[in-house]
């Protein structure tokens, strides 16, 4: 019996060691552990460095990147870059949950692409390497290089942690052939313009009506609604939610009231954004908010059926872009050997080149300053005018709240923007109640 | 269990007589649960005693040192009105699955308990649901509820009716879920009755005819009766499987919209994987285990009571 | 006479009515995998002339054989493994009297009911802190033992007369020869249900794969499946291109339950039966 009585509690003590130790390195994911991982993984590689990267663009995007990849390798005989797609790198995408466990567990890649509102969490985690010195030094990707305003999301509190990848901006779509026969010559520059000409754009009844605009439900552009309105998102201290605060509404508000009044149509659903593209593509709706980097898509869905183009987003009190899009970011696990191979391939896709071919073959923004001089890319501006508008549109980008619990922010944001748009709840109320629920995810 | 079994083995091992035996006995047993012990110990008990413990600090991705907090993530969650959701969500969900997918599996399982032809054939498609990984059937039912083109909005218009968007608005999103949910796990239901009515000795429904009993006297007073096992049983595994819904929810809308399809598994998930908070996502990971090991405690509670003992 | 005739008629139809329910989304899967893209929002039942070429462009799309292989490989491991691990602990439970019996199994209920969700951030640490995020070894180690497979063959087990084991006993007999020579193999139908209700369950189980493997040639059919919705339909909703890829990923299941439909149900009756 006694022998019996000690095994159990052999057992108990065993499993509650373990507990200790199993804890202990999920909360405190030291270098100890780490720095072996990394000396094996070099020891076993023994002549190119091997380098992982992991991104979350998928489809033909997904092929782009690969064949650049393999371009890379052949050139660098010294190096291997292992790419892999890894599901959405969007915020809360599959990609960003993997590097929250890689990152909890101490065995991040080398390099990834991070979603430029998730860049303060990252580099708040200290998992992410410095960069801003190899940039400075850099003949290609030194700070004076970019284009201004593409930086903006690279930084946390002044130095920077990631250099640009795969950038965008939301702009205004519209319908060219709708606006000429409504008599409208120009696109609006101003919300009220906007909603007078969605008044004015907006005809038929039934499944043959034409909407005059279409906002996104989404909180990429609410960010820009909420600081071209004259608004602020998190108080200066970044301690406090102050996007409930009037200005902050205004554009809110008057997207909501064209929704009621039936000059706009929403999209909802799990398909949201997509089906949104997909309305503009069909000419049911003549205006609306979407990433430039749909316009590929758009090119591609509405053929001959009608004219179009992109415009600046309109005014409120101002203009303010949010960045978006995903940087490339290399983290600080990896070796020396694997860092500076890391730096090698990244100061090589963002060299005019490369840059240039990413964004003449996917739609994204160029990075560089160099880039818009190169003759390919003045040709891919001739052919694709579109793209000009979102390059303007840079100088007008503002960085978003440099806080790393902002994407706890953006979950509230994002139910309440489903409110207000799918179940029509009042704006100032049902921000009131996010703006709270953000506060304690703040604090 | 155990008492009547040690005391006919303790008979055995008397004859034989010897003490050594008997710890040799106790080493094997031992012995023989220590491989599956082991790996739930590794992967099931000890990642368990971490919730509890990280549920204690204040942990998030950008505080790479946790600090103590106490019950504070406790009663943060307590006090969010989104962890409410989610547990009044799954709640729905489990009311729904009672009201809707146990009533017609008991239905089903009596039907298929008749002598009729091509039993089978209904009983594996009925069945057939259970066995289609809920990503699939999660991506199927995205398709059936799509805004357009998706059959059931084209049958809605077909009868003249405007389409619904089933997953875009919080009132039809959960429900799309629940609808889901049942088409998956009702066959299972129901073989589950069918075994339970199958165990009803037919000496009992004899001896309630002699009495004179009609048919819903015996099914009253004998078949529900034996049932009593089998309807616990799916009310606990009902109740379980609900509070796991994860897959559907995360194919077919996110948790949302506005919340609304948010679950208490998918809540953990969006705290500790979406918001990068460990901590809060670990209380919640401790509630949930808590509340589990009630129903388990139930569960075995009751089925001591109703089930007959081995012998 | 009559009424016992309008009873078996109401009940064909009831059971018709409920396999047309439970048939139809599988119908509609396989419709809209036939269909061409423009078709994809007419409300056709079937199409005109069905698209073959969407099942090679979603064969194309991705290298499913690969999956395949990797969920076969990694799920026949782990139902082999828990065979081993659940009939040693089940046998210890039904035939070797322990201290503390009750709140063992109690411990194995409650492992069934916790959901990965609630655990896999420790299970995460401890695998990678060994090296095994990524491999063969992290999809298979963690359910290695299984609660389900021990409540089940406990099942399996009781049903068995205790007068034989015990009469083996009396003869000398060790309990591993009684386990290997006598439980076993009048366990056999138990066994194969636990084998094919767990290759299933973990067949088509998301969460897991999804957070421990990071290349492609470690990647498992569901996770296959839910890329290749953000992948490559989800983007453009193309429902056909979708849905034959998510016939490709059900059918090896389907196929199973074909084959194995007795043990599966017989599974699902005995973990009820019994408490």
């Amino acid at each position: 019996m006694m022998k019996r009585d000690r095994l159990w509690k052999t057992g108990a003590l065993l499993a509650l060691g373990l507990v200790a130790t199993g804890c202990g390195t999920a909360a405190a994911p030291s270098g100890g552990q780490t720095q072996t991982a990394g000396a094996s993984r070099a020891a076993a590689s023994s002549q190119p460095v091997t380098i992982t990267f992991w991104y979350g663009v998928g489809t033909t995007l997904s092929q782009d990147i690969q064949q650049m990849v393999q371009a890379f390798n052949q050139t660098h005989p010294g190096i291997k870059v292992v790419a892999t797609y890894q599901g959405s790198y969007s915020g809360g995408g599959e990609e960003q949950q993997k590097l929250l466990a890689a990152i909890k567990a101490g065995d991040p890649p080398t390099i990834a692409q991070i979603e430029v509102h998730a860049m303060p969490v990252f580099a708040a985690s200290g998992q992410l390497l410095d960069l801003t010195s190899l940039m400075q030094s850099s003949s290609v990707d030194k700070p004076s290089n970019f284009l201004p305003g593409i930086l903006v999301s690279t930084q946390y509190q002044g130095r920077y942690y990631a250099v640009p990848f795969n950038r965008s901006v939301p702009v205004l779509y519209y319908n060219k052939t709708l606006f000429a026969k409504a008599h409208i010559a120009s696109p609006p520059a101003t919300w009220a313009q906007l909603a007078a000409d969605a008044k004015k754009l907006t005809q038929g009844s039934g499944s043959n009506k034409i909407y005059g605009f279409e906002p996104l439900v989404d909180w990429w552009p609410w960010e820009y609604a909420v600081e071209s309105g004259g608004g602020s998102i998190l108080s200066p201290d970044l301690k406090r939610a102050t996007f409930d605060e009037p200005p902050a509404l205004s554009i809110l508000e008057t997207e909501q009231s064209l929704v009621k009044q039936g000059y706009a149509k929403v999209e909802t659903g799990p398909n949201y954004w997509d089906l949104m593209t997909q309305d503009f593509i069909s000419g049911k709706v003549a205006m609306d908010i979407d990433s430039i980097g749909s316009a590929g898509k758009v090119t591609k869905g509405v053929g001959n059926q009608f004219q179009w183009g992109t415009a600046l987003l309109p005014r409120g009190k101002s203009l303010a872009v949010p960045p978006g899009g995903g940087d490339l970011a290399i983290f600080k696990d990896a070796t020396p050997a694997q860092q500076k191979a890391a730096w090698t391939f990244i100061q090589w896709w963002t060299a005019p080149k490369q840059s240039v071919q990413w964004s003449t073959e996917t739609g994204y923004l160029p990075v560089q300053k160099a880039d818009l001089n190169d003759p390919t890319y003045q040709a891919y501006l001739q052919k694709h005018p579109q793209y000009r508008t979102a390059i303007e549109e840079l100088r007008y980008e503002h960085p978003s709240p440099e806080s790393p619990a902002y994407l706890a922010v953006l979950q509230p944001v994002q139910q309440a923007l489903q409110g207000i748009f799918d179940e029509g709840k009042p704006v100032a109320a049902t921000m009131q109640q996010a703006a709270q629920a953000a506060d304690q995810n703040l604090g | 269990m155990a008492k009547a079994a040690e005391a006919v083995i303790a008979q055995v091992e008397a004859k034989r007589s010897t003490r050594r035996r008997r710890m040799s006995l106790q080493m094997t047993g031992v012995a023989m649960m220590a491989p599956a012990l082991f790996f739930l110990m590794a992967f099931v008990f000890v990642p368990m005693g971490c919730a509890v413990y990280l549920s204690l600090y204040q942990s998030t991705l950008y505080t790479p040192k946790p600090v103590f907090a106490g019950l504070a993530n406790y009663a943060h969650l307590f006090s969010a009105p989104d962890f409410w959701q989610a547990a009044a969500n799954t709640v729905w969900l489990a009311v729904g699955m009672m009201a809707l997918s146990l009533p017609a599996a008991l239905l089903l399982a009596v039907l298929l308990n008749q002598r009729i032809r091509g039993r089978a054939v209904f009983r594996a498609a009925i069945f057939g649901p259970y066995v289609i990984p809920l990503v699939s059937s999660g991506l199927i039912f995205s398709l059936l509820f799509a805004t357009d083109g998706g059959p059931v909005n084209l049958a809605l218009q077909h009868l003249g009716l405007s389409p619904v968007n089933w997953l875009g608005q919080a009132r039809t999103a959960l429900l799309s879920v629940l609808i889901l949910t049942a088409w998956q796990f009702t066959g299972y239901y129901a073989i589950i009755f069918l075994a339970g009515l199958q165990s009803v000795p037919s000496s009992l429904v004899e001896a309630c005819q002699v009495d004179g009993g009609g048919r819903w006297q015996v099914f009253r007073h004998v078949t529900l009766r034996a049932l009593g096992p089998s309807l616990f049983f799916a009310v606990v595994i009902c109740l379980i499987q609900t509070f796991q819904t994860f897959d559907q929810v995360y194919v077919m809308t996110g948790g949302g919209p506005d919340g609304a399809t948010t679950t208490f598994a998918y809540y953990i998930f969006e705290k500790g994987f979406q918001a990068f908070n460990i901590g809060e996502s670990s209380a919640a990971s401790v509630v949930l285990i808590l509340v589990l090991a009630c129903l388990s405690y139930l569960q075995m509670r009751a089925s001591r009571r109703w089930v007959v003992e081995e012998s | 006479m009559k009424v016992q005739h309008i009873l078996k008629a109401a009940t064909y139809a009831a059971l018709s009515v409920a396999a047309a329910a439970c048939l139809a989304p599988v119908y509609w899967m396989i419709r809209t995998s036939l269909m061409p893209t423009n078709g994809l929002l007419s409300p056709a039942l079937w199409p005109a002339h069905p698209a073959w070429s969407n099942f090679v462009a979603a064969w194309r799309a991705q290298p499913f054989l690969l999956y395949l292989w990797n969920s076969v490989f990694t799920n026949g491991a782990i139902v082999v493994l828990q065979v081993i691990t659940s009939s040693l602990a089940a046998y210890a439970l039904v035939f070797i009297p322990l201290r503390g019996k009750r709140w063992l199994f109690f411990a194995v209920l409650v492992a069934m009911m916790v959901p990965m969700q609630a655990t896999f951030v420790p299970v995460y640490t401890m695998l990678s802190a060994v090296h095994l995020i990524n491999t063969y070894g992290a999809l298979i180690l963690p359910y290695a033992g299984s609660a389900f497979g021990i409540f089940l063959m406990r099942q399996g087990f009781l049903t068995l007369p205790r007068d034989i084991v015990d009469a083996a006993r009396v003869d000398g007999a060790s309990e591993w020869w009684i386990l290997t020579r006598i439980v076993l193999p009048n366990n056999k139908p138990t066994i194969v249900t636990l084998v094919l209700l767990n290759f299933v369950y973990h067949y088509n189980s998301l969460f897991w794969p999804l957070v421990a493997t990071n290349t492609t040639n470690m990647r498992v059919v569901p996770v296959a499946l839910s890329y290749f919705l953000t992948q490559d339909a989800g983007q453009t909703l193309q429902w056909n291109d979708a849905m034959a890829f998510d016939i490709f990923a059900v059918a090896p299941v389907v196929i199973l339950f074909l084959i194995g439909q007795r043990y599966f149900i017989q599974g699902v009756a005995q973990t009820a039966v019994k408490g």
